[in-house]
């Protein structure tokens, strides 16, 4: 009996502790479902112990495999175990079903000046577009991840222009006859016929932008100065784009199996030194940045950064782009810590937790950080450091507070001085248009399966680049474009209408 | 019947248990996982049924009965992948299904231990690389501005073919590659075959005076007949699958006519609308048709006194 | 069946027939082996070629610079080691488990007198083509308190239909003389199949063996349902892991992200093939005396 009572009392006197001790230690806990890399730690990692401290609460998150997030995601979502937040990581139909089954919390009664008043002041309409669902009354279910988009170029092989006594080219024309010659004057001088002008990178769509905005090309969300909208590929410009593209195949200038390429292997032939242009995004960055003996850049070829091909007679290009969204976060409808859900997500369009998140803790991971520059000083184990625990996926927001970039191009004042001189001498050039794209509108995703279920879509494929390499002749491809695509368009123009798109 | 017989066939039946209980007892653990980890979650074929909807889950989904299967056959895409599906595996199982075979019998008649070790392992080598990367390898020797091969035609005299960009031979690489990934790895299980006949047999053939062929024919291809029918008739049940990767990487523009199989074809949809029920829909017409394939094949399997399935 | 035969009655000299079959057999596995190894080596020489090098020249043998930043990026990965000690145990015990298992599945469903083998069999073979799918398959995993285990990527898959048919065939195949007077001497099933049975079966046993150690290794979607934790992913799933970043990295970084160490994904696929491939193909040397042993009937060796 003394024995028994004696085991009693240790229970007792441990649970005691125990729940003292729990209840001593009451922080919220918030469960983050994000979208990192492989490289990126989440256990002990600093960075995130000191945004939780910056909030008052405990964060844990859970890191899904980058390259399979989406599949995790939608286990998880259908599993009913939802996290506090979510990287959504989708805005079309997939997520405005999920908006319509309750998943997400409505977030458009916190999103004002008491609730959330930085995400409120940061973000603008053509941003929020995105993650309003039409279907409920354009009422938003997540924040979007918005980025600063740097300008887009086109990068030359200045060693072969200036061997061959060339500029840069900025109209169509000029970027014939720049092609044509790295083509046929041995720009490399090796004595070998075995150089091209470029590729055309027909799946990386996007590269378009710099060269289509010479031929007078809207997206086909844009409608004409009456009012009217038609698929992009029906324009006028668009053939004329075609036959540019045709003549210069023909003339031998573009790589001829430019139709084999499905990523990103144009870039491997111009690091190759096989082309000498490509569409790209940096400005600078191929001289200032350290790249290891793994990467892509030969370091005696030497680089330049061409704006946007214009118009013969304009002297700016007309560049459309859609407001940048990588990726939204939600708030899980039934979580349990809606106050401290709602701070945290609002707290991530700050400039404060952004730098946070990009350049890490004094000491850990940078010895100095430039607050104006946005850049920061590290030692090599700061570096190492850096690496494991910070990442550009990390953020909620991905820009400034005044719309800047979150990171400098450069490691040094004078190189983010090089970098901005040179930014600002092709924004000189480019006129960009923002403008909504159709995605999110109820009824586009049927639409769109219903053209591709109709086989419309791979024929167009396949046309185009055999109108390119000379295959067929013209009037098949316009007699295709009028009579088969575009009618197959019709009713997502209508829907465009409809909704008075880019008006 | 009378109690009397009942009464028997009831005591017969448990003797006949009793006997072979240690055999029955064998099928427990199978059985067992076949339950939890096979049947349980067998529930999820429903979906191919429904409009499925995260939150209200499979068994609270609105059903739409047919309207996906509707949907899949009155696309004009339909067709078309069904029969570029199908023209490509049935191409493919009669150049790349004798190969393994062929390959296991010169193997087996290899005697010099090290240079049959040796050629074994490198030939298996090609089954751990990835298609990426044998693609990529591919598509350096097939290129028309400087492959390999191509350069060799030219200096040969003759015109480039372009392997990469035509429907007309896009099947020819995808089955030589294939040859060149699998072959290896498929003489695995005809040499275990080939192990398990009796050396006695040879030795009797011999003395009976049969020469190499002979002995090759009447000895070593009876031996693995029963392996190479199972084989065939699990390569039958395989006829509807492609393998995404492989033709997903050789795919383009040029060859789209031919190229656009299955699998693709439901990755296209999953990017443009991710419909979740829909590839299940899809995945669910396909193994419809693989199981009435592999039925039919196991059939004319018995008839011609072959192994079969079951 | 007449056997037209060749040669004189008792003569075990060698013919022309026998320097024809060697020496097509020498050459054709010859040729062939050549060719599947050529791939691997250029793997293997990629994974040390710069870049510029490579793409400069595809078939270099002998690039003239080195380079181990590839390597070196893939093993500092901080997933690497926890997912080669995951991946190392789930293939090893799934495979001793599921060689296990498929013995004693494959061996009552041989014995084709015996009731209810048929529904069995036809049981299993419908299991070849219906699955639910990943939704049912999480539920199933979860409710059974497996999520986060490495339980949950070694059960689900433990024993295919394909390995069985071909376990089953196999056994079918071998001579039933033994089984028969085994049985007469009065030994029941169990102990006929331990005894007699699987001794016989080291070829098919090495055979499957390895399909399902290879299958373990390879394998890494399941880790990506059932895992929420990163050191609890295979080495698979941290390699594609890798090579993905390489590439997103790419396509993320142009302009926005002073990366101070951009990998092109091209030499990290290398290496991080050479980094998964070679410890799972340094196990079939081990497994090949066992694909030689043939019967041992009557103690005749090849």
């Amino acid at each position: 009996m003394k024995k028994f009572l004696a085991t009693v009392l240790c229970l007792a006197f441990v649970l005691s502790l125990t729940t003292a001790v729990a209840s001593a230690d009451d922080t919220v806990t918030l469960t983050m479902l994000q979208r990192l890399p492989a490289s990126y730690v989440v256990e002990d990692n600093p960075v995130i112990e000191a945004w939780g401290e910056l909030l008052g609460v405990k964060i844990e998150i859970e890191a899904p495999p980058i390259s399979s997030y989406g599949d995790r995601r939608n286990i998880i979502l259908a599993s009913g175990d939802l996290p506090d937040i979510i990287y959504v990581g989708d805005t079309g139909s997939s997520y405005a079903q999920w908006a319509a089954d309750g998943l997400f919390l409505d977030l458009t009664d916190y999103l004002n000046e008491e609730s959330m008043p930085n995400a409120f002041r940061v973000l603008t309409d053509l941003e929020l577009n995105s993650v309003k669902v039409a279907a409920l009354d354009d009422h938003i279910f997540s924040l979007p991840r918005v980025q600063t988009k740097p300008m887009d170029t086109i990068l030359y092989r200045k060693d072969w222009l200036d061997k061959l006594g060339l500029d840069v080219p900025t109209t169509p024309a000029e970027f014939t006859a720049v092609m044509e010659a790295f083509t046929t004057q041995d720009p490399d001088g090796n004595g070998v016929d075995d150089t091209y002008g470029f590729a055309v990178n027909l799946p990386m769509g996007a590269a378009h932008r710099v060269i289509t905005s010479a031929f007078d090309m809207r997206p086909s969300e844009v409608p004409d100065a009456d009012g009217n909208y038609q698929v992009m590929e029906a324009q006028e410009g668009y053939m004329d784009y075609l036959d540019w593209l045709r003549d210069m195949y023909m003339a031998s200038s573009i790589d001829p199996e430019f139709y084999l390429i499905t990523n990103y292997e144009d870039r491997d032939e111009f690091h190759a030194g096989k082309i000498g242009a490509i569409y790209a995004n940096t400005v600078v960055e191929h001289y200032i940045t350290e790249l290891s003996e793994t990467a892509w850049v030969d370091k005696n070829f030497e680089l330049v950064a061409g704006a946007p091909l214009h118009k013969e007679g304009e002297d700016v290009a007309n560049v459309y782009y859609n407001p940048q969204i990588w990726g939204n976060y939600a708030i899980n409808a039934d979580t349990e810590h809606l106050e401290e859900a709602i701070v945290f997500l609002d707290a991530g369009y700050t400039d404060a937790v952004n730098e946070l998140l990009m350049f890490g803790v004094e000491g850990v991971t940078y010895t100095t950080f430039d607050h104006d520059g946005h850049f920061s000083i590290k030692t090599d184990e700061q570096l190492a450091n850096w690496q494991k625990y910070c990442a550009t996926y990390a953020t909620i927001n991905y820009q400034c507070e005044d719309k800047g970039l979150l990171i400098a191009n450069g490691n040094t004042e004078e190189e983010v001085a090089l970098f901005n001189e040179a930014n600002d001498a092709i924004a000189a050039l480019t006129n960009r248009v923002t403008f909504l794209s159709g995605g999110s509108l109820p009824g586009v995703a049927e639409e769109n399966t219903k053209i591709t279920d109709a086989g419309i879509s791979d024929k167009f494929g396949e046309l185009r680049t055999k109108y390119i390499c000379g295959q067929i002749d013209r009037d098949e491809m316009v007699s295709f474009l009028q009579n088969e695509y575009a009618p197959a368009y019709a009713n997502l123009e209508a829907i465009y209408a409809a909704n008075d798109m880019n008006r | 019947m009378t109690e009397a017989t009942a009464k028997k066939r009831d005591v017969s039946f448990r003797t006949y248990f009793w006997k072979r209980r240690w055999l029955y007892l064998m099928c427990l653990p199978g059985l067992a996982f076949l339950i939890i980890f096979k049947y349980i979650p067998m529930y999820g074929v429903i979906m191919a049924f429904q409009d499925f909807s995260f939150k209200k889950g499979i068994f609270g989904s609105p059903f739409n009965h047919f309207a996906h299967f509707q949907q899949l056959f009155t696309s004009a895409k339909f067709f078309q992948v069904f029969s570029n599906s199908l023209l490509l595996s049935v191409t493919r199982l009669i150049f790349s299904f004798p190969i393994p075979i062929i390959l296991a019998l010169l193997i087996n008649e290899i005697h010099l231990k090290a240079y049959k070790k040796t050629t074994q392992t490198l030939m298996y080598l090609p089954h751990f690389l990835s298609w990426i990367v044998l693609g990529g390898i591919t598509t350096n020797f097939l290129s028309m501005t400087d492959g390999l091969i191509n350069d060799m035609i030219a200096a040969l005299g003759g015109q480039k073919i372009n392997f990469l960009g035509s429907t007309d031979w896009f099947r020819f690489v995808i089955i030589i590659t294939n040859i060149w990934k699998e072959a290896g790895w498929g003489t695995i299980i005809y040499l275990a075959g080939l192990s398990a006949i009796s050396p006695d047999l040879y030795e009797a053939a011999t003395v009976d005076g049969a020469n190499r062929w002979q002995r090759i024919a009447h000895v070593t291809l009876p031996g693995i007949s029963n392996t190479v029918v199972i084989m065939l008739v699990l390569a039958v049940g395989g006829l509807m699958n492609n393998g995404f990767e492989q033709v997903y990487l050789f795919q383009n523009d040029l060859n789209i006519a031919v190229s656009d199989v299955f699998e693709t074809y439901t990755y296209k949809i999953g990017i443009v609308s991710g419909r979740y029920s829909y590839s299940t829909a899809v995945g669910l017409f396909k193994n419809v048709i693989a199981t009435a394939l592999i039925f039919s094949s196991n059939r004319i399997a018995k008839k011609l006194g072959g192994a079969t399935l079951y | 069946m007449e056997l037209k035969l060749k040669r004189k009655r008792g003569s075990i000299h060698r013919g022309a027939d026998d320097y024809a079959v060697s020496t097509i057999a020498y050459l054709v596995a010859g040729v062939f082996a050549l060719v599947c190894f050529v791939p691997f080596l250029l793997v293997i020489v990629y994974s040390f070629t710069p870049f510029d090098l490579y793409l400069k020249n595809h078939f270099d043998f002998f690039p003239e610079r080195y380079t181990l930043d590839a390597y070196r990026m893939v093993l500092d990965y901080p997933y690497i080691w926890s997912g080669y000690r995951n991946t190392l145990i789930i293939a090893s015990a799934g495979t001793v488990l599921s060689m296990i298992l498929l013995v004693l599945t494959a061996y009552p469903l041989t014995k084709k007198d015996l009731k209810g083998q048929k529904v069995i069999m036809m049981l299993w073979i419908v299991t070849m083509f219906f699955s639910g799918g990943m939704i049912p398959d999480y539920f199933l995993v979860r409710s059974l308190g497996l999520l986060n285990t490495r339980w949950a990527l070694i059960l689900p898959g433990l024993l295919g239909c394909y390995n069985l048919i071909l376990m089953r065939n196999y056994i079918e195949g071998l001579p039933s003389a033994l089984e028969e007077a085994a049985l007469i001497d009065g030994a029941n099933d169990l102990q006929v199949l331990v005894r007699i049975v699987l001794p016989l079966c080291l070829p098919i046993l090495a055979t499957l063996g390895l399909f399902t150690i290879v299958g373990y290794w390879n394998s890494y979607f399941s880790a990506i349902m059932y895992m929420t934790k990163r050191n609890m992913w295979p080495l698979q799933l941290v390699l594609r892991e890798i090579i993905f970043e390489g590439s997103a990295a790419e396509m993320q970084a142009a302009g926005t992200v002073a990366d101070d160490n951009i990998t092109s994904p091209f030499l990290l696929r290398m290496a991080s093939i050479v980094v998964a491939t070679v410890p799972i193909m340094l196990v079939y040397p081990f497994l090949q005396k066992y694909f030689m042993s043939g019967l041992v009937l009557g103690g005749v060796k090849e």
